[in-house]
């Protein structure tokens, strides 16, 4: 078991200007399960291929534990990888394929057989071990695929999207599965997803890409809480946080005439910024207090609690807003919702560098 | 909209209707095979037999054609030139190949695509164009009537051909399946030889029967390349075309022999080549 740390690790792929992934400095802790999550083609599966020697590295480092692994061939690296595809060798029972690492290295067969067998009770596969991958269904291939990572006692395990072929429901067990085993085996694990909840449901730290650059890396909720600029913001929370135009004058934050509530900061400096404000951090306030109008278009109801849709009537962002309702059946389509919110709550960004200027 | 009225007429149509088709099918098979069957026959028959206006499918069968084609005339000889070009050619031109077409699937270069087309072009020119420049050049290096100057005629075709049927199927077998089993501790040669090549056993037999029936039949090359002494089975043929005479029962002999182990070869193995030919079914669906 070991850390990982990359260190100003770029890939560049021929024939591309842009670098599919640059500069990442990125700290991964023993044991710790560690999300990378971004929009798609920002370089996520680039990061886990460079980690596991399937993509050179062309300029930098990767270090597992304290070796510099970057220029060893994949099989010296000790790490085990679950595919997007699963990747099962469809000519080998379940039990060869999860034995197949073991074979290679050489393990006994009696000793290989009782980690096969261990791993098998411990998810669920004892019955299938004589099967081809083709006789399985898309969640036992999953599981399988697990299998041959985890017999392999790694010290690291790569996931590269290893759900998005589960139908909904499955997705969400299998979550937890994968969480609840790798606290159990205390295996550094690195997960890709492009899917910000289960970055957020599953991850120790989450670190957010885009574009081939790392945003931001911290745990899901400081994330959510402190985004460090705009495109984590508008990334990470469903329904996304809202973004409005905004102006900082002498220390008060406005949006077009409404000025926020809170006591005036001190801010680098006065100017256009953006500021952002989560669904559920409005006050729906009466109509003559200070604020901002929408007017509802409409309403998403998910049981516990329900979203409205609006257009806002303020000059300076005349586009939707978002605001969580708690009380059901309070709030109707063609409602007229006058929304403050405080300063305190409101996270507020620059417009042009798209960092966070809030504390 | 109209399945449920249209469907029961549909299906006593079908009976009637497959009948039909399988008659069209046995008789088309007929057709084609007559020939083959006329040969065949015709081998076992003597002079008489052979020459009768009234064809006769009962007769005397006789292997005499056999015994003076093979023993006295020497067709023995030819056969033994047939199979060792037909079984050198193969199994070089699948020894070059394979890992020439696995590295083509596997690694995107720049220069990949002007290869493979390259490739293909070679394969494009008529042999025609190719045999004259190839008999200058093996009289020049004094190669001319060696097994060595057919085979790497032959390998002209045979090579490339490979390359690209072999790519076909490694191209269906994922990525993915390669780099897994290089996490799991494979060299990228052992990744190929235990993962890759498996999966694609059917598509190698169905390109090692293309490439032996290829240089088994080809006549050009071998033509104009093999002396006496290295003269394939449909090079000799013509020999028995006599000025005292052609002897038929003989050529149907040779033919004979040409032509049935190609069809039962196929035959034994086209489980293989139907596999093959769909190769992509065979991995991860
Ligand atoms: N083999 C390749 N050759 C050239 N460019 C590539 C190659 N693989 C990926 N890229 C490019 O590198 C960038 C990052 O790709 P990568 O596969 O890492 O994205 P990703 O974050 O995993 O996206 P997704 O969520 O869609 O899987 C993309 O712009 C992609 O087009
Ligand atoms: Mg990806």
């Amino acid at each position: 078991m070991a850390g990982i740390s990359f260190r100003d690790a770029t890939r560049r792929y021929a024939g591309t200007n842009a670098a599919a992934v640059s500069g990442l400095n990125l700290e991964i802790h023993d044991g710790e399960f560690m999300v990378l999550v971004g929009p798609s083609g920002c370089g996520k599966s680039t990061t886990l291929r460079m980690l596991a020697g399937l993509e050179e590295v062309d300029t930098g480092e990767i270090y597992i534990g304290d070796r510099e692994v970057s220029q060893l061939p994949p099989a010296a690296r000790d790490i085990a990888m679950v595919f997007q595809n699963y990747a099962l060798y469809p000519h080998m029972t379940v039990g060869d394929n999860m034995g197949f690492a073991l074979r290679m290295a050489k393990v006994p067969k009696s000793e290989r057989d009782r980690k096969i067998q261990e791993a098998a009770k411990l998810l669920g596969l004892e019955e299938y071990l004589d099967r081809k991958p083709k006789q399985l269904s898309g969640g036992q291939r999953q599981r399988v695929a697990m299998g041959r990572a985890i017999v392999r006692e790694p010290s690291v395990f790569c996931m590269d999207e290893p759900l998005s072929n589960l139908d909904a429901k499955m997705r969400v067990r299998t979550r937890t599965d994968i969480a609840s085993l790798q606290r159990e085996l205390g295996v550094t694990t690195v997960y890709v997803t492009h899917d910000q909840v289960e970055a957020m449901t599953m991850g120790d730290r989450v670190a957010v890409m885009n574009e081939g650059v790392l945003q931001q890396v911290d745990t899901p909720l400081a994330l959510y809480d402190r985004p460090a600029n705009l495109f984590v913001a508008g990334f990470i929370g469903s329904p996304q946080m809202n973004l409005l135009d905004g102006v900082i004058d002498d220390g008060a934050v406005r949006v077009g005439g409404y000025t926020l509530s809170g006591t005036p900061g001190s801010w680098p400096r006065n100017g256009r910024v953006t500021i952002g404000v989560r669904p559920e951090a409005w006050r729906i306030v009466p109509a003559e207090e200070d604020g901002i109008s929408i007017e509802v278009n409409v309403v998403e109801e998910l049981g516990a609690d329900g979203f409205a849709y609006g257009t806002s009537s303020n000059e300076a962002t005349p586009h939707h807003v978002i605001v969580r309702v708690a009380n059901r059946y309070s709030v109707r389509k063609g409602d007229v919702l006058r929304l403050a919110v405080d300063l305190d709550k409101a996270h507020v960004f620059d417009t042009e560098t798209g960092q966070r200027l809030s504390t | 909209m109209t399945a449920t009225t249209v469907n029961p007429k549909a299906r006593r149509m079908g009976r009637t209707g497959r009948m039909l088709i399988a008659l069209v099918v046995v008789a088309l098979f007929l057709a084609y095979l007559s020939p083959v069957i006329w040969l065949v026959m015709s081998s076992f028959k003597n002079r008489v037999d052979i020459f009768t206006t009234s064809p006769t499918v009962f007769f005397k069968p006789t292997l005499d054609n056999y015994t003076v084609a093979f023993q006295d005339k020497g067709f023995g000889a030819n056969l033994q030139n047939s199979v060792i070009i037909a079984v050198i050619s193969s199994a070089v031109a699948l020894l070059v190949g394979i890992p020439a077409a696995y590295r083509l699937s596997r690694h995107g270069s720049r220069f990949q695509g002007a290869f493979l087309l390259a490739l293909l072009s070679a394969r494009l020119l008529p042999a025609m164009v190719l045999s004259v420049p190839l008999f200058v050049l093996a009289n020049k290096v004094g190669l001319s009537g060696t097994y060595l100057a057919v085979v790497a005629a032959h390998l002209t075709f045979a090579i490339p051909f490979t390359v690209w049927m072999m790519r076909g199927f490694f191209l269906a077998v994922p990525t993915s399946l390669d780099e897994a089993a290089r996490l799991d501790g494979c060299s990228e040669t052992a990744a190929f030889f235990r993962v890759v090549l498996p999966l694609t056993k059917g598509g190698i037999a169905a390109t090692a029967i293309f490439l032996l029936i290829n240089s088994w039949n080809e006549f050009l090359f071998a033509l104009i390349l093999t002396s006496r002494d290295t003269a394939t089975l449909p090079v000799g043929i013509p020999n028995l075309l006599t000025p005292i005479g052609t002897f038929w029962g003989q050529i149907a002999a040779v033919a004979t022999v040409t032509v049935v182990p190609i069809c039962i070869f196929a035959f034994a193995v086209q489980k293989y080549m139907v596999a093959g030919l769909t190769g992509g079914a065979l991995a991860n669906e």
